[in-house]
C-alpha cells in the first residue's frame, strides 16, 4: 500500500530535488552543529547527506555558506533542502555549492513523512509513502 | 554576468545576489560604490572559509569597486603578547586572495575611516558595526549583509534593492529621550540597552550631537545586542536619509544601564584586562588615550589592549610607541572578537558595548562598562 500527498513549494535556489525526506521541525546552525567531514549533526547520530533535508532554516551566521560549499566539496551534501524560512546566508551557500533549496510555508505538512519519498514538481512537493 | 561570460566567480557572484534579492522581494539590483567585507579571519571562518575565499580569486574574481576588508585573527604589528598568531600562515592565504582580488588590506571594521560615504550613497557592507554607522551617521544606503553577499558585491558591482537601500525602510518609529545623567562613557552600556529593549527603529533625542566615538560605540553595541541597521540620531543623521513616523516614545535612564557598568572585582589577585578600540580606533581616539595615558601611565594594574587599523603601526607610529612605552599592548588589524587570546583574563573592563557582548558570550569573561579614562585609571593603579 502506498499513501501520496502533495506540499506546496517555493524555488529559492532552482534544481533536482528528489529523494528520501529527513526532517528536522528546528533551525540548524550549519557553523557548528553541523561537521562537513562526515555529514553528520556533532551532537546527534543524524547524517544529512544524500537526503533531502527539511528544516526551519538558519540563523544567518557568516561561516555558514562556507560549511555548505564544505559539505559539497567532501560529497557528504543533502541533495537539496526544503526550509520555512531562507535567509541569505543559506542562499548564498547553496548557491556556491550547487544545492537546490526550496521554501515550503509549513513545515509541520511533512509532518509522518519522515524517511518517505519525495520529489519537487514544479511548485510542488510530491511525497509517496510504501508501507 | 550571470549567464557566465565573465567566467565563474562573477556567474556565482551574480546568482547569490539574484537569489538572495527574490527571496527578500527585490525588484532589481542596484549598483553599490563601496563594498565591505566581513568574514576574513581565519579564527572566525576556518579552513572551509579560506577555501572558498580562494575558489572566488582562482576563477578569476576582481574588485568592480571600491572594497575594503574586515580585521583578520593576528597582529599584524607584531608587537602584540595578548593577541595568538598562531594561524598566521592561514590568515595570510586568506589575505594573498582577498589582496589578489583588488580589496584594500585595510583589516578594520572602520571602514568609513577610509572612505566616508555620502548621505544616500548605496553600499554593499558586512561588519553590523560599520552598517549601522554607515546608515545613522553617514545617512548612506546599506543592509547588514553577510560575508559572502559583500563579497558578492565587491565582484559584481551591484547589490539587491530592498531593505534599507528604499526610502520606505528607512523609517524611524520609536522616539528615544536619553537621560542627561547617562555620561557619554557609558554609551557602549547604552548601546547595548537599546539593542536589548527597542525592537524598531528608534530616533533618538540628547545624545551629543557629534560624531566621535561617543556615538559609533553606542551604534555598534545596538547593532551587536540587537538587529539594528538605523537608529536615526537628532542633529546628526542627515536630514532627508530617513523619515520619523512616531508610534511609541520611550525614555532611558541611567537605573536601567547599570547591570553592564563595571563593578571592581574584591579579589585583589584577580587578573583584570583593560580593553578599549571596539570599534578600531580612529587617530583621534588613539591619541586621546595616549593622552590618558601620559597622565595616569605607565599601566600597572593587569593589562590595556588597543585595537587599531593595520596601517596605524607605520602611521601613527609615534603614538603607537608612545602607548606601548606606557605599558599598552597594541594590536593592529585584529581584535579581541576576531581572534584567538593567548591567556584568560578573570575580568575585562572596557568603555565598548559591542565587546561586551561578545566577549562575555565568546570567552565566556565577566566583562564591566567603563569610560575610557576610567579603564585607562583602573589598570594604571590610579583607583583604590
Amino acid at each position: 500500500m502506498s499513501a501520496e500527498s502533495m506540499v506546496k513549494i517555493k524555488q529559492i535556489v532552482p534544481g533536482i530535488c528528489k529523494g528520501r525526506l529527513l526532517l528536522l521541525e528546528r533551525y540548524v546552525s550549519f557553523f557548528g552543529e553541523v561537521d562537513p567531514e562526515s555529514g553528520c549533526l556533532r551532537e546527534e547520530n543524524i547524517c544529512i547527506s544524500n537526503v533531502v533535508l527539511a528544516f526551519k532554516g538558519t540563523r544567518g551566521s557568516t561561516v555558514a555558506p562556507y560549511i555548505i560549499y564544505a559539505l559539497k566539496k567532501n560529497g557528504k551534501n543533502p541533495i537539496c533542502m526544503l526550509v520555512e524560512e531562507a535567509e541569505p546566508m543559506l542562499i548564498a551557500g547553496c548557491v556556491v555549492a550547487e544545492i537546490p533549496l526550496y521554501a515550503v510555508e509549513d513545515l509541520s505538512k511533512l509532518r509522518g513523512f519522515a524517511g518517505c519519498h519525495v520529489k519537487v514538481v514544479g511548485d510542488t512537493l510530491k511525497v509517496e509513502c510504501s508501507e | 554576468m550571470l549567464s557566465g561570460e565573465y567566467g565563474w566567480a562573477v556567474a556565482k557572484a551574480m546568482e547569490i545576489l539574484v537569489r538572495v534579492g527574490e527571496a527578500v522581494g527585490a525588484d532589481s539590483l542596484i549598483e553599490v560604490v563601496h563594498a565591505h567585507v566581513a568574514g576574513v579571519s581565519f579564527s572566525t571562518i576556518g579552513k572551509h572559509g579560506l577555501e572558498l575565499i580562494g575558489e572566488f580569486y582562482k576563477a578569476g574574481g576582481r574588485a568592480r569597486v571600491f572594497t575594503t576588508i574586515n580585521p583578520g585573527c593576528i597582529d599584524y604589528s607584531g608587537f602584540s603578547r595578548l593577541i595568538d598568531n598562531a594561524y598566521e600562515s592561514e590568515q595570510r592565504l586568506i589575505d594573498a586572495a582577498l589582496e589578489g582580488m583588488g580589496f584594500r588590506p585595510v583589516h578594520t571594521c572602520v571602514p568609513y575611516y577610509y572612505r566616508p560615504p555620502s548621505p544616500g550613497e548605496h553600499l554593499a557592507w558586512s561588519e553590523s558595526s560599520a552598517v549601522i554607522i554607515a546608515n545613522s551617521v553617514y545617512g548612506a544606503r546599506t543592509n547588514r549583509e553577510g560575508g559572502l553577499l559583500a563579497l558578492a558585491a565587491s565582484l559584481t558591482g551591484y547589490t539587491y534593492r530592498a531593505g534599507l537601500h528604499l526610502d520606505e525602510n528607512r523609517v524611524a518609529r520609536v522616539l528615544l529621550k536619553i537621560d542627561p545623567e547617562i555620561r557619554p562613557g557609558y554609551y557602549g552600556a547604552l548601546g547595548l540597552w537599546i539593542g536589548e529593549s527597542i525592537r524598531k527603529a528608534p530616533l533618538v533625542t540628547g545624545a551629543p550631537k557629534t560624531m566621535d566615538y561617543v556615538l559609533r560605540n553606542m551604534l555598534a553595541a545596538a547593532a551587536a545586542s540587537g538587529n539594528h541597521a538605523l537608529v536615526a540620531l537628532e542633529g546628526v543623521t542627515p536630514p532627508r536619509t530617513f523619515k520619523a513616523e512616531i508610534e511609541e516614545r520611550v525614555f532611558v535612564e541611567k537605573g536601567d544601564i547599570e547591570k553592564y557598568v563595571f563593578n571592581p572585582p574584591k579579589s585583589t589577585s584577580s587578573e583584570i584586562l583593560g580593553y578599549l578600540g571596539c570599534p578600531h580606533m580612529l587617530p583621534e581616539d588613539l591619541l586621546y588615550v595616549v593622552k590618558l595615558l601620559r597622565k595616569y601611565g605607565p599601566v600597572k594594574r593587569g593589562k590595556l589592549l588597543l585595537t587599531v587599523p593595520r596601517e596605524f603601526i607605520t602611521k601613527y607610529s609615534a603614538l603607537v610607541r608612545e602607548a606601548a612605552a606606557l605599558g599598552a599592548d597594541i594590536a593592529a588589524g585584529t581584535c579581541p572578537v576576531v581572534s584567538t587570546p593567548r591567556r584568560k583574563f578573570d575580568y575585562i573592563i572596557t568603555s565598548s558595548g559591542k565587546s561586551y557582548f561578545y566577549l562575555s558570550k565568546i570567552h565566556r569573561t565577566r566583562v564591566g562598562i567603563a569610560s575610557d579614562e576610567e579603564v585607562v585609571k583602573y589598570v594604571c593603579g590610579v583607583y583604590g
